[in-house]
């Protein structure tokens, strides 16, 4: 399940930052990607909505300090 | 009549004036509030989402009522300040902001947005981690003049520097054009790192200038 979500986040990270390279790793954050700022974020997060079917709550958008955090939330909300 | 100056936190029954506040300082001066003209929604939807988002008091970003001191006068508000140690915990404010216009707004409003939003690219100033953060200072014009907001930013930058041992400079973003802020920031202390300009013309119909700059202040430790 984790690895499909991180494959799917990749296609979704490649779309967004339009880099074809970029590779998502639980540590990574807005500071490891030139182009990740609030405007691309936005966009991110809408992507990542729309890419997995769900829908973010605003605890869960505020607790998300990496990309580890946002596989964890996304994984949860698959499950249930 | 500064001995009748109190200092306070900010509770949840004062978000009233808090949004006044954070509207009025937006402005800077100018009728323009950035936050209706970049996200086209109007005064009532505006007062709206910072009323709800004052609500759930998200620390990290300026849109928070603990981070906010109040200044009263008589026991009647005469001006408001919001400060905070920028990504102590790891998250931007920006980011963090991000996520809660992203919320509250909806992806649709921010997706229309992200044009107007990307024109601001020449001007976005970042914030250093670990600084403390000045933002949506605000003074009502009868209580203008008293150093009411020397008072409100001096005790934020007391309070933060105080309570978080990492800090050592103090950092307040402003529109270039807002000359009385940025005379008084000088007094206190203040010099101007950086200054950024954009050339495109549609700058002006969104924010109240096409300039920004950062002034910065080292933090001089009481304890």
């Amino acid at each position: 399940m984790e690895t499909n979500i991180i494959e799917k986040l990749n296609i979704t990270f490649r779309k967004v930052f339009k880099d074809p390279q970029i590779k998502v790793y639980p540590e990574m954050t807005a500071n490891d990607v030139e182009k990740w700022d609030s405007i691309t974020h936005v966009v991110l997060i809408a992507e990542i909505e729309k890419d997995f079917n769900i829908k973010f709550k605003l605890k869960e958008l505020i607790a998300m300090k990496n990309v580890g955090d946002c596989i964890r939330i996304v994984k949860e909300k698959l499950e249930n | 009549m500064n001995d009748k100056i109190t200092i306070r936190k900010a509770t949840e029954k004062d978000i009233p004036f808090l949004r006044e506040a954070i509207k009025e300082a937006e402005k800077s001066g100018t009728e323009k509030i950035s936050y209706c003209t970049l996200f086209s929604i109007n005064d009532e939807k505006l007062d709206e989402i910072i009323f709800q988002v004052l609500m759930e008091d998200i620390e990290g970003q300026e849109l928070c009522v603990s981070h906010f001191l109040i200044a009263e006068v008589d026991n009647q508000y005469a001006g408001a300040c919001s400060a905070w140690v920028e990504a102590i915990d790891g998250s931007f404010s920006s980011i963090i902001k991000a996520n809660i216009l992203f919320y509250f707004l909806g992806d649709k409003i921010c997706t229309r947005a992200a044009d107007n939003l990307k024109l601001m690219e020449d001007i976005n100033i970042a914030r250093e981690k670990n600084a403390i953060q000045i933002e949506s200072v605000y003074v009502k014009e009868q209580y203008r003049g008293l150093g009411i907001a020397n008072q409100i930013i001096q005790e934020q930058i007391n309070q933060l520097s105080n309570t978080n041992k990492s800090v050592n400079k103090v950092q307040i973003i402003l529109a270039k054009t807002n000359d009385k802020a940025y005379k008084a920031y000088q007094k206190l202390g203040f010099k101007t790192t950086i200054e950024k300009h954009s050339n495109k013309p549609e700058i002006e119909k969104l924010l109240p200038s096409n300039s920004r700059i950062m002034m910065e202040m080292p933090v001089h430790k009481t304890f």
